[in-house]
């Protein structure tokens, strides 16, 4: 017996494409902004880092680093609030010590250690909205030059 | 005909990981090139230069001709700032280009 299958490409067509094609894509295109971000979280740290053994003076200004981490993380499209800085932090803190932590007094030859934490969206529908997620930490080191000066 | 809007639309999604792609290269390019010339004692134009090394490499053709950057620093001279405006074009017909402005920031090193 010979089937007839004409017409069977106008119902498995939309089907393919529905249930097979856009799934498949969107979650090729889901991985890319997991990479930007994690991207995002170690420039920031760096940037950061660096900004602090830069300071003109021994006591560098945490707010000028906060504004840019914001800054850069609003170069990469990310809502601040996804992104988090931990400044100044040493082995052994607490999650509780490492967000109350400061750079207090630069020393020649020391090291500074910023942690920067980005939320990265499970799903994410632009114009939609976002749901479940996990973070990403990265820490980067800077060394305070051993032969710098301070302005006074 | 199924087959071939199945295809428009598969070259239409690899289009859209294509400009994903494209824009991480800009965004990599413009944080290279703003780091180049925060150096204490790098020219501004070797933020530029570092820019066009990047795009060539990762992003010719006609997608990198679609990008237009510039770099600058802040009135207070403490910030090289790498700013890109970008367009690129569609694979099929029926993609439209894509355009988005992209920015990047450094500390620029001071002498002590």
């Amino acid at each position: 017996m010979i089937r007839d299958e004409r017409g069977a490409a106008a119902i498995e067509f939309p089907l393919a494409v529905a249930f097979l094609l856009i799934p498949v894509a969107y979650l090729v295109l889901m991985v890319a902004p997991w990479s930007a971000r994690a991207n995002m979280a170690r420039l920031a740290a760096a940037e950061a880092a660096r900004a602090i053994v830069l300071s003109p003076t021994a006591d560098p200004d945490d707010a000028l680093v906060y504004t840019l981490v914001d800054t850069i993380a609003a170069n990469h499209d990310i809502p601040v609030g996804d992104v988090d800085a931990d400044l100044c932090v040493t082995d052994g803190m607490t999650d509780v010590e490492k967000a109350a932590a400061t750079c207090d007094v630069l020393v020649r030859g020391s090291v500074v250690t910023v942690e920067v934490t980005v939320r990265i969206p499970l799903v994410r529908v632009p114009s939609i909205g976002e749901t479940g997620g996990f973070s990403w930490t990265w820490s980067h080191s800077e060394l305070v030059d051993q032969f710098r000066s301070f302005d006074p | 005909m199924a087959t071939g809007f199945a295809m428009i639309l598969f070259v239409a999604l690899a289009n859209l990981v294509v400009f994903q792609y494209a824009a991480g290269v800009v965004r990599s390019a413009l944080d290279t090139g703003a780091r180049s010339a925060s150096l204490l004692d790098a020219p501004l134009n070797a933020c530029e230069i570092e820019i066009a090394e990047v795009l060539d490499g990762l992003l010719g053709g006609a997608m990198g001709d679609g990008v237009a950057y510039s770099c600058a620093l802040d009135p207070t001279g403490q910030t090289v700032v790498a700013a890109a405006t970008v367009t690129l074009p569609g694979f099929a017909p029926m993609v439209p280009d894509w355009s988005f402005d992209a920015q990047a920031t450094a500390i620029k090193e001071q002498a002590p």
